[in-house]
């Protein structure tokens, strides 16, 4: 790490427009995470064409403010009405929502956002010191080890995206192929363009992304009305006591820690992370009984992996260009769409918008920080607006910055044609985020794969005489076979204690 | 996995299928790589084995009376507002050429908030106007994005 680096990064985040966008991107985050219905994959896709007048280093500064903002929001809504905002607030639900029903939501919220801020910050310094090398390290990678590291996030979020694995995968598989629509950049033959020439040019992910993630659920949502009944609790005492802290400290550790290192990971991201520091916290608590009736380390373990997460899921986007989530395969389109290379060269070319956006990281979390002790009050408010209300504002903006992108109407179609199917996917469990990582990763995959067999002349040996390339395959074939092997195990377990429990006793 | 699934598994099936078809037009490799066709196909391929495998499954579950039950039904008002919803998204699509974006934009909002989710007058009117003024704004005025303009100037 070069301190004049982090300077430079300073000195650009510090600049008045800076500020205004980190605060707008946190501001904007937090109201994003806190409506339920609406994430930050969609957030931040629904705003990415707001950013195109803004110099690529803002505009990242603003989609990351979004992307932990809406970490942090997600928790308003756990808390008040026992629905999570986004999937990373889940675990909150449990014991937040207790809390609330027991008068302590202030307390509840006052936690999450101090031991975010307290995560947020610490895995800013890990972000600072992991990125470098592993850039460094992933300059000598050559294309089979970059197929091998694109196919392992691949397989990773399909198979933990929740529900079932198939259904992910196949949604992986079918944004892979979407890929390849457009004219092969090697041979010039068109492929999947029925001669169309808007697909000439590849099918843009942005309208993708926002049919997906944007327009899908919004139609969902007038399918089956979100009904938000936030209760009526007290929002004072928001600064924790001194017990609180006590109780806290360790979760807030132990989840910054988990949701870091899950984070860079790709494919697992900030849920997963979630799920594991709350589990971990019932697990080391001298009393894992209370948990679910409302103890504050089941909000301040959650909380802070979350945010953690979100900030890990950095570390192979920025050093690698390779995105582990939906939200950062979004970002990931954004470099591409601002004239960047994503990859390990980034930020030897444009150290810049690196070390300007973890420069922003702290000050954003100290934003969010300030933001969210004071205004936690506002932002419950928020909950009280009818979510149809929304709907339309966010369609407006969503159609127009779609439109943005290329000035093309054929975009405008692409997104309202994956708006109907995302709803569809919606109901029937199939998840949009492989897709659209898959998506953005395709071109890239299938180049790699393309190199590396040329550099074997035709032989698929080369992936697994490279360490690298075949440790990390063997890890994304662990990815695929682990889930299915736990399944068969805690079946066959579980019919064994049917079993057992119907044999007569003796 | 339940009889979507069966019904979701073939609808993919079909799709995958039709891409391997598609893709079996391509030139599938040159003399030492793999040509413009190694990957389609592939992934054709692989996309139909695991639809197949989601159809199977679901064809499975049909037999479980539990499995079978706890399957999501589509709610007949919800599809029909939905359907609503997307009809109007398409007809706004067509109405971009003569119309402009930003009209056509708000008749289909307007559409939305007080036929398909029947605002009252005043919060549909509000939010569709405010909505457009609002991106018109944003992307036109401040972001410069030359946008289809139609009678009425805008």
């Amino acid at each position: 790490m070069n301190v004049d680096h982090l300077l430079l990064g300073f000195s650009l985040a510090t600049t008045p427009v800076n500020l205004l966008f980190a605060f707008l991107g946190v501001l904007l985050g937090t109201i994003i995470g806190a409506l339920p219905g609406i994430g930050p994959s969609a957030g931040v896709a629904v705003l990415l064409p707001v950013t195109f007048g803004m110099s690529p280093v803002t505009a990242m500064i603003m989609l990351a403010g979004i992307y932990y903002g809406a970490m942090y929001g997600g928790t308003i809504t756990s808390v008040l009405i026992n629905t999570p905002g986004e999937s990373a607030s889940v675990m909150t639900t449990l014991d937040g929502y207790q809390m609330a029903l027991k008068g302590r939501a202030g307390a509840a919220l006052g936690m999450a956002a101090l031991g975010s801020f307290i995560a947020g910050t610490i895995s800013v310094v890990l972000l600072m010191i992991a990125a470098p090398p592993l850039a460094e390290w992933a300059v000598t990678f050559g294309p089979p080890e970059y197929f091998a590291l694109m196919v392992l996030g691949l397989t990773t979020l399909a198979s933990l995206t929740g529900g079932s694995m198939l259904k992910g995968l196949a949604m992986a598989v079918a944004g892979l192929l979407l890929g390849t629509i457009g004219i092969d950049l090697m041979m010039g033959e068109p492929r999947y363009t029925f001669g169309m020439v808007e697909l000439y040019d590849r099918l843009d992910f942005l309208p993708v992304a926002v049919g997906l993630f944007a327009i899908g659920e919004i139609v969902y949502n007038i399918y089956r009305p979100v009904r938000v009944d936030p209760i009526k609790a007290t929002l004072s005492g928001l600064l924790p006591t001194r017990q609180d802290w006590r109780d806290s400290a360790g979760a807030i550790g132990r989840g910054t820690a988990i949701g870091f290192f899950v984070g860079v990971l790709p494919g697992a991201g900030a849920t997963l992370s979630s799920f594991l520091a709350y589990a971990t916290e019932r697990r080391v608590s001298r009393h894992p009984e209370k948990f679910g009736t409302g103890v504050i380390e089941g909000v301040a373990a959650p909380e802070s992996a979350n945010n953690a997460a979100s900030t890990g899921a950095l570390v192979p986007l920025m050093a690698l260009g390779i995105p582990g989530s939906g939200t950062t395969a979004v970002m990931l389109g954004a470099l591409t769409l601002y004239g960047l290379q994503p990859g390990p060269l980034l930020m030897s070319t444009n150290p810049e918008v690196f070390w300007g956006l973890v420069a922003s990281m702290y000050v954003g979390n100290v934003m969010l920080l300030v933001l969210n002790l004071p205004l936690a009050p506002v932002f419950a408010s928020i909950l009280r607006i009818p979510y149809s209300v929304l709907v339309p504002i966010i369609i407006g903006i969503a159609l127009f910055g779609v439109y943005s992108v290329e000035n093309s109407i054929f975009n405008v179609a692409v997104a309202i044609l994956f708006g109907g199917i995302g709803f569809f996917m919606r109901v029937y469990g199939y998840p949009p985020a492989p897709l659209v990582l898959a998506l953005v990763l395709g071109p890239m995959l299938e180049k790699a794969l393309r190199q590396s067999m040329q550099m074997s002349l035709g032989s698929v040996d080369i992936f697994f005489n490279r360490p690298v390339s075949a440790g990390i395959l063997a890890f994304a074939l662990l990815a695929l076979v682990y889930p299915l092997i736990s399944g068969m195990i805690a079946r066959r377990r579980s019919r064994a204690v049917a079993d057992y429990a119907q044999t007569p006793a003796k | 996995m339940t009889r979507a699934d069966f019904i979701g598994g073939l609808v993919l099936s079909a799709f995958f299928g039709a891409a391997l078809w598609e893709g079996w037009s391509f030139q599938y490799g040159t003399e030492f790589a793999p040509g413009p066709g190694f990957a389609p196909v592939w992934l054709s391929a692989i996309g139909l084995c695991v639809s197949l495998l989601i159809a199977a499954h679901g064809l499975l579950a049909m037999r479980s009376p539990e499995r079978s039950a706890a399957a999501p039904e589509l709610e007949k008002w919800g599809l029909v507002r939905v359907v609503l919803t997307l009809l109007g998204l398409g007809a706004m699509i067509f109405l971009v050429e003569s119309l402009g974006l930003a009209l056509s934009i708000l008749l289909f909002l307007l559409y939305l908030t007080l036929v398909v989710q029947r605002h009252g007058a005043a919060v549909g009117i509000a939010s569709s106007v405010g909505t457009v003024v609002f991106v018109y704004v944003v992307f036109v005025y401040f972001l410069e994005v030359p946008v289809p303009k139609g009678p009425l100037g805008f």
